[in-house]
């Protein structure tokens, strides 16, 4: 279990991370999400005790990081999978890393196998690519069997098969009763990787729900029509004080998008007032706009000149983020 | 016990430090030879016309230590050599990330630094040591039976022995310190290069007034202690009292690495 109260950092005037509190429990995996610079790696590393932060705790298991015994026992973190030698084996490596915590040498050979790098043991690390990398910094969290395990953006750069694969290996360690918590900018990863969420924005607490609900709070319910009597149509839903928009990307005819209602409300609207339609349906805004929408003014490095040179900016960031879902 | 054994893998599972080593095996005993061969030629060079020195030149105990810590005359491989190996051990950590593994898996940093630099003072002072007595050996075999007249481990001083090997325990220590301090390995190499190669001798070129300063440098008072001092400063205390200053100035420098590694974010 990790325990973060009010946990703080400052970074000269700046609040890289502000009064976030959250729990991680067991049993599942957690996403820890949010846009990039919004604070993650840096609530991470306070986690662990490399950066001090300015106010608030972060505990593990009841405990500050520096007070447990033999940390690598207990807590599994792969921050980032450069952290190697590049000169050094990864069998050295691992080596060094078990000595340090007294962690018997079998074990070394053990997780060298159990992440599929056995037959490249010898070769110096700084010829690996980025998904070996990845897999021996994985190696190096699972050497000490720990309990809890910390993982910052692991999919990053990695082709689908090492997306799978790493995906899979999380959802087993959190099968297995241990406390994983897995950063992401991507929701669409995230949702098909974590059961519970955290999600921050400019080092704040935007949400911390299951992953469940919080697409479903994040999608916005709309109702398309399209209908012959269109402008009475419209009348009558801004009446019910509905907000109603044109549907502009629309190729068969002019039809209205209705926000936050289901459509059965608007079906029985147009019976009891006799209005055909053409067409009635449900519509969900994808992931990716709720995310941006709710994350949006949490953003810290905004392409301010987006808008100038004519690429509409929000969106340019949802096609980023967005991708890996289409 | 488990973090010496986790730096002494990381030590030796690297080739940096064999190179440095290397090199300041090669460099230290080939100097010591050249110069007892550069003795030899002086010697009948003397003979031939005896007003170019005042003395005879003979080879003495204090030459073994030559090549490691350099004379005044001088700047010394060896202990630079040791001294850049001890700095990258700390500095190529902060470069390649490892030093943030290395705080995940032992979050006391004051012990990292401190088993860092024990072990590495121990090694080089094992080293040091090893290094001084071939030193002896070479000069022994490669002086004419005149010029080393006066090399004997029974009658002559046999301090340089063990006052090298103490000289490059500390130095190891210092250059963990200034590695942690600037992390980074081409800044901190240089401080440990100029300082006393260049710095310190400098100072001394400013007349009186440098040579008054110069007593109370670190390094300076290192070769006091190791008998390799310039005997025209006006020294205020004998070799043992050289020898806590410069300890002190190492303990000062490595104490202000812990503090400041303890507080700063890694």
């Amino acid at each position: 279990m990790i325990e973060v109260r009010g946990l703080t950092k400052q970074f000269g005037r700046t609040a890289a991370v502000e009064d976030l509190t959250f729990t991680v429990r067991p049993g599942q995996v957690t996403g820890f999400l949010g846009p990039n610079g919004a604070g993650k790696s840096t609530t991470m590393r306070m986690i662990l005790g490399l950066d001090r932060p300015t106010a608030g705790t972060a505990l593990i298991d009841g405990k500050p990081y520096h007070e447990i015994k033999n940390p690598l026992r207990t807590v599994g973190a792969l921050l980032d999978a450069k952290w190697v030698h590049p000169n050094r084996s990864a069998r050295a490596h691992l080596q060094w890393l078990a000595a340090s915590n007294g962690i018997e040498k079998s074990r070394v050979e053990e997780v060298l196998r159990l992440v599929g790098l056995a037959e490249v043991a010898d070769r110096p690390a700084g010829g690996f690519s980025l998904g070996m990398s990845q897999r021996l910094g994985l190696a190096g969290a699972l050497l000490g069997d720990p309990k809890v395990l910390l993982f910052d953006e692991p999919v990053n750069g990695l082709d689908p098969e090492g997306i799978l694969w790493i995906r899979r290996f999380m959802q087993r360690l959190a099968a297995e009763g241990r406390t994983v918590l897995v950063s992401s900018h991507l929701l669409s990863e995230m949702a098909q990787t974590a059961e519970h969420l955290v999600v921050i924005g400019r080092g704040k607490l935007i949400a911390d729900t299951t992953t469940k609900e919080f697409i479903e709070r994040a999608s916005e319910q709309s109702v398309r029509v399209r209908s012959p009597q269109l402008d009475e149509l419209r009348s009558l839903l801004t009446g019910k004080n509905l907000t109603v928009r044109e549907d502009g990307a629309s190729a068969d005819g002019p039809a209205l998008l209705v926000a936050g209602v289901a459509s059965d409300a608007v079906g029985t609207l147009a019976a009891e007032n006799n209005i055909t339609l053409f067409e009635l349906s449900p519509q969900r805004a994808s992931l990716e706009e709720a995310f941006m929408r709710m994350t949006g003014g949490a953003v810290q490095y905004h392409g301010e000149g987006a808008e100038q040179v004519g690429v509409p900016g929000p969106d340019a960031q949802m096609a980023a983020m967005g991708g890996a879902l289409r | 016990m488990s973090v010496l054994a986790a730096e002494r893998i990381k030590l030796t599972s690297t080739r940096s430090p064999w190179w440095c080593t290397g090199l300041a095996v090669v460099f230290s005993l080939g100097m010591t030879a050249l110069f007892g061969l550069l003795l030899n030629v002086t010697m009948s060079a003397w003979k031939d016309d005896p007003s170019i020195a005042p003395e005879p030149p003979l080879a003495d105990n204090v030459l073994a230590a030559l090549g490691i810590t350099g004379a005044a005359f001088l700047p010394g491989f060896g202990y630079i050599l040791i001294m850049i190996m001890c700095a990258l051990a700390v500095t190529s950590e902060y470069r390649f990330g490892t030093m943030r593994a290395t705080f995940l898996a032992v979050p006391n940093r004051t012990a990292v630094l401190a088993t860092k630099a024990g072990m590495l003072a121990v090694g080089a002072a094992v080293l040091a040591a090893v290094l001084t007595f071939l030193s002896f050996l070479i000069l022994k075999a490669v002086t004419t039976a005149e010029v080393g007249q006066k090399l004997s481990l029974t009658e002559g001083d046999t301090k340089i022995f063990y006052a090298v090997p103490i000289f490059i325990a500390l130095v190891a220590v210092l250059a963990v310190g200034v590695g942690a301090l600037v992390r980074q390995s081409a800044g901190a190499i240089s401080v440990l290069i100029v300082w006393p190669v260049l710095i310190e001798p400098i100072i001394g070129a400013f007349g009186k007034y440098g040579r008054n300063i110069q007593v109370f440098l670190p390094f300076q008072n290192a070769n006091r202690f190791l008998g390799m001092e310039d005997t025209g400063l006006p020294w205020h205390w004998g070799p043992w009292p050289a020898l806590l200053y410069f300890t002190a100035f190492v303990a000062i420098v490595f104490a202000a690495a812990v503090v400041v590694v303890n507080r700063r974010d890694a």
